[in-house]
This record gives C-alpha cells, structure tokens and sequence, in this order.
C-alpha cells in the first residue's frame, strides 16, 4: 500500500526533491549553527580578532538567511506538495464516482461519499507532505545531535539523554489529552450543526408555530456545551505547551549546571558548553515531530486505504470495447426476452418482450413496485439487464456508448433537481453550449416565459438551494425546458405531473405533449386521465406485461387497466 | 565506550518504551541499566549489550506492531474490515501497548 501511496509524488517529483533537499538543508544547518558557534567562542574570541569575529558574523547572519528562506520554502512547498496529491486524489476520486452506475448510489451513502471525497483527503494530504519529510529529518537531526554532543562531551550528551523518555512520557500523555479534548469539542460542534441544520431546514415549521424562541434556546444550550468543550481544549492545550516548555528549559538549567561543574573541572570549554545548550533544543524538536506523525499515519493510511476501496469499485455498467457513438437516433426501442433483477435475489423483470415504434408515445401504467420505472432505467443503461437484450434502431444499446446513448435520451421525472443559480444556468443545463435565443425558446415552449418575466432579475434570477424559490409546477417546467433544449429523439416522463394539482398538472401536460411531439416517448403515469392520448397503453404488473393496447382497448377488454380504472374513477368520484 | 553505547541503547529503548506505556517494563529497563552499570564485572558487558540490543530490536518491533494496531482500529471504526477489537462496544483504546 505504501508503494501505491508514494506513487502519488511521481507527477510531483520536482516539488518533492526541492521540498525534501530544502528540508535536509535546513536540519544541516540547524546542526552546524552550535559547531559555528563554539567555535566562534572557543577558536575566535580569545584571539581577540575582531575583524575576523564580524566578518564570521556576518557570514553566519548570511547562512541564517539562507536557512530562513528554505524554511519558508519547506512550509510553503511542503504544503504545496500535500495539496497537490490532495487534489489529484480528490479529482480521481469524484471522476471514478460520476462514472458509477445506479447501483453504487443504490447501497453506498451520500455521507459516506461525501466524507471519502473531502475529511479522508484532508488527512491523507497531511500525511503526504508531513510523513516522509518529517520522519527522515526527525531521525536526522536527533541521530545528529546527539552524535555531535556525544563527541564532544559523552557524560554531558547521556545525562541529556535521559531526560529524553521523561519528555517523551510527557509528549505522549499531553497528545492523549488534546485528543480527548479536541474529540469532545467535534462532538459538540456536531451537536450545533444538527441544530442550526433543523432550525434553517425546518425555519417554515419554526416559524408557523412561533416557536422561534423556543428554537433559540435549544441552540444556546449547544451552543454552550461547544464553548465549554472549547475552553477546555484550550486549557489542556495551553498545559500542554506549557509542560513541554517547562520540560525542555529543566533539560536546559541540567545541561548548563552539569555544564558548569564539568567546566570548572576542565572537562569542557565555554564554546563548547554553549553549543550543548542550544543542541539540547535540536535534540528536543523530532521527539514532537514523531510523537504527531505516529498520530498522523494510521489517520491518513486508514483515509488512503477507504480511498483506494473506491477506487477499486470498477463502475458496473462500462463502455464495450468496440461501442459506437450513436449520433441521431429514430427511437425504434425493442426489448428482447428482458430480464433484471437489482440484487439477484428478487426478479423484477422476467422475459419482458416490447416493441415501441419511432415517435410513438407509450404509457406504462400499473401498482407501484411492478416495474414500470424499472423498465424506463434500462434503456439509458442506469442499469445493465441481466437477461435479454434491448435495442435502440437495432442496435444492442450495450454496444453504443454510454456517453451518446445517453445524450439521445431525455427523461423528466416527478421529482426534478434544480441546481443552486440561476433560471438560465438550470435551463441550459440541458445543452451547455445553447445561445441565448434558444435558451429563450426553450423557456417558452415550457411555458415558463411567462413566470421568468415576473421574476426579479428574469433569466439571471437566483433560484435557491434546489430551486427554493420556484413552486412545484415552475420547477416542472423548468426541467421540461431544458429538455426541449436537449432535444433528445426519445423521452421518458416518469410521472413527471403526479405531484402537481389539478390545474397545474393541466398547464404541464400541455408543455409535456408539445415536448413529446415527433419523439418516442415512453410516459409512467398513476392518474390514468394524463395517458389518455397515448399510442399505446402497457400495463405492468408484478407478473410482467400483463395488458396492452389503446386506452379504448383496454378498457374494453375488463381486465387489469379496467380495474384500475374503475377504482382511480370511484376515488374522484368520491 | 562499551558503557556508554550500552547507555544510549538503554536509553532510547527506555524512551520506547514510554511511548507504548508500558510503565512496568519501562521500570525493568531502567533497573537492568542500573545493575550493569554499577555492578556489573566489565568482562560480561558485551553480553548485557548483545541483551539490550536483542531487548531494543524487540521493542522496536512492539512499536511497529502497535501503529499497526492504530491503524487497524481507525479501518475498524470507519466500519471498513469487520469488527474484531471493538466488537461488542468495545473501544479497542489500549492502556499500553505491549
């Protein structure tokens, strides 16, 4: 797994080498600083050469700023790299999702998706530009620094070392604290999302029943528990920081009095004994270092391992190897010995044979359960058929791409999405490369000209989070106009009036049989009175096709459609 | 020399050690320190060497373990691999490592 993270740096090579020498360069330096200083001290100052002395000075001031600006160029690179990965991952991910078949959405959780695309990535590119660079640098300075303390002084360089598992000891329980506090405060911050969520989500609710400042409350309570969750994070970090710095000044006062008396004995010279106070900081910075990546790493694998699962999910429905891009389609659809089953346990097709004519209209009507959208699914490939065959003009839909297939289709279903922005942005959604005219067009075959010029920015009118601001009959026509734009050959309208009263439902069927005209168009209706005008009317029923015929036919017949009929006919009646 | 190789092999163990929580070992290595130190004849110090070297390797190993352990249990609790540490409500959170 650690082979396939890091060849995720491959396009980043260069970044990386620049980031991870800087990074080499800065830990060299950072090593070399005490040895100059030392020997400024021991070497320089009693030759009594102040020439000599400004000169190394400002030769030191100069390595300084060389090191300060690869520092800045280690964070900003760093970063950059980890960024990078990020996206690139991100980018493959979202791509390896859109190109999923109906199913994956069917059994895998938008939350789920959503937390994979955006929290797992976060850690992951944390990981990526921490890991390597500050697991290798850790063990290089502190392999360093004690090397160099050990040479010049053993005793002195093992007494700093045994201060080394105290601080670790300290390390490691400060980090089970501040994760203790920090899970706590998400946890409540959690808790004040899920209310302010409710509160927004449901503020027509809240607000027909006045309960506004009932709502206040419930939030101020969360609200509170957040704030004290946060005060106590910062509190435990605030010790945290404090241990730390109290821990590596008490290694600093040891050095400095054991310094000393060795010092007066003549085991050590000044120079030296300055150059062992500042390695005592150098020794102390990869225990941090490594303490945060050994949290780090199981975090940002665990991410990449549930990244990679994704990714290895191959979408079900794929193009043939030898697919055709179809361009104009007649919509002469042929289902041949149709069988589908969406978890192969339960059949829902079973030997479905239909044949629907070019710029025929055909309704399926039937109980709910028994297929009807199912049917409607097949013929764009949402889902692939288990048995059987469907064909488009003759043609095996299988061996079109998914791609054209698709674009010959247009389907307007009973719950429309609208994207957030505006009438026209959602209107030629349906032909990205449309003109304004044909946008317009478009709009007023749907018959909503007339509502866009009531609106008050008319086509560049914001519509809100799923088109908010439009009522259930605007959004309907909506969705119609920009099928009109797409201008597929064949249509499906999945009960696209079912959810509007009867006077709109009225207004849309006009727009729908005018979209309908010279397409094939197959219509899933429950109010048998919409199907009227229909070629042909298909009965479904959990046994398969159970009727069919004209609306006149059927109802002759006295069979299943009459049923259905007669019932739906008794309710208005009532 | 011997006596301080020993030492900071002692105590760079020790320090992992610390990092696994493991107060009671941790407490076994700074005594067996403390013995071959001050009691120790010189001519056995190689032998206690070869010991905190194999003790040090073994440690080693223990911390590789226990960030496999980490990381299993972050797959755990993202419900990716089925529960085995924190099966039945468990937290799968360990006092120490070892």
């Amino acid at each position: 797994m650690l082979k396939q993270f890091f060849s995720y740096y491959k396009p980043h090579k260069r970044l990386f080498i620049i980031d991870f020498s800087s990074a080499v360069i800065v830990a060299i330096l950072e090593l070399a600083f005490p040895i100059a200083v030392q020997w400024l001290i021991d070497e320089l100052l009693p030759e009594r050469d102040w020439n000599l002395i400004v000169t190394v000075s400002i030769l030191l001031f100069a390595v300084y700023l060389l090191s300060t600006f690869l520092q800045y160029v280690v964070s900003y690179l760093g970063h950059k790299l980890g960024i990078n990965i990020e996206t690139d991952m991100r980018e493959q991910l979202f791509t390896h999702v859109q190109r999923q078949s109906f199913r994956f959405f069917d059994n895998t959780k938008t939350g789920h998706i959503m937390s994979r695309i955006t929290n797992d990535l976060f850690d992951i590119g944390e990981l990526a530009h921490h890991g390597p660079e500050d697991f290798f640098i850790a063990i290089m300075t502190f392999t360093g620094a004690f090397w160099i303390m050990f040479n010049i002084n053993p005793t002195l360089a093992l007494i700093a070392l045994v201060m080394v598992p105290l601080l670790v000891a300290l390390v490691t329980y400060c980090n089970i604290a501040m994760n203790k506090a920090w899970h706590n405060m998400y946890h409540n911050i959690a808790g004040v999302n899920a209310r302010v969520e409710d509160a927004v989500s449901g503020v027509r609710v809240v607000q027909s029943f006045t309960n506004e400042d009932f709502e206040l409350e419930r939030f101020n309570h969360d609200n509170g528990l957040f704030r004290k969750a946060k005060i106590k994070a910062y509190k435990v970090m605030a010790g945290t920081h404090s241990s730390i710095y109290m821990m590596t000044r008490l290694l600093t006062v040891i050095v400095l009095v054991v310094g000393a008396w060795l010092s007066f004995n003549g085991d050590l010279k000044y120079g030296e004994l300055v150059s062992f106070v500042l390695y005592t900081n150098v020794l102390i910075k990869p225990i941090d270092k490594i303490s945060a990546l050994l949290e780090l790493y199981p975090k940002g694998m665990a991410g990449f391992r549930r990244f990679q699962e994704i990714l290895a999910k191959e979408p079900e429905i794929k193009n043939d190897p030898n697919a055709i891009s179809v361009s104009k389609l007649t919509g002469d659809i042929q289902f041949n010995q149709v069988n589908f089953s969406y978890d192969d346990q339960q059949q829902v097709l079973e030997n479905i044979n239909l044949q629907i004519n070019p710029g025929e209209t055909v309704a399926f009507v039937g109980p709910s359960g028994a297929g009807k959208t199912t049917i409607c699914s097949l013929i764009p490939r949402f889902y692939d058929v288990n048995g059987g065959a469907i064909t488009i003009d003759g043609i095996d839909i299988r061996k079109m791409t998914k791609k054209s297939l698709r674009s010959q289709i247009g389907i307007v279903q009973q719950d429309v999405f609208l994207f957030t922005g505006t009438v026209r942005e959602n209107i030629a959604y349906g032909n990205q490369q449309a003109t304004d005219e044909e946008i317009i067009d478009a709009a007023k075959k749907a018959h909503l000209d007339q509502v866009i010029a009531k609106l008050p920015a008319g086509y560049d009118t914001q519509i809100g989070e799923r088109g908010l601001k439009l009522s259930g009959g605007q959004k309907q026509r909506l969705a119609i106009a920009r099928t009109f734009l797409k201008n597929p050959p064949i249509l499906i309208l999945d009960e696209a009036t079912s959810a509007l009263d009867t006077e709109t439902e009225r207004m849309i069927q006009q727009s729908l049989d005018l979209l309908a005209e010279n397409r094939t168009t197959l219509v899933i209706a429950h109010r048998l009175a919409t199907i009227k005008d229909a070629d042909r009317v298909v009965v479904v029923t959990n046994e398969g096709i159970a009727e069919e015929g004209s609306y006149q036919e059927l109802l002759a017949k006295d069979g299943v459609f009459a049923r259905l009929h007669k019932i739906q006919y008794e309710k208005n009646q009532d | 020399m011997l006596m301080e190789w020993f030492l900071i092999l002692a105590i760079l163990t020790g320090s992992l050690i610390v990092l696994l929580m493991h107060w009671g070992l941790f407490l076994l290595q700074v005594v067996f320190a403390v013995v071959v130190t001050s009691f120790l004849p010189t001519d056995w110090f190689w032998g206690a060497l070869i010991i905190q070297v194999i003790f040090g390797l073994w440690i080693i190993r223990q911390t590789f373990q226990a960030a496999w352990y980490q990381y299993q249990l972050e797959l755990e609790k993202t419900q990716r691999i089925p529960q085995h540490y924190t099966e039945g409500g468990r937290s799968g959170i360990k006092k120490n490592f070892l």
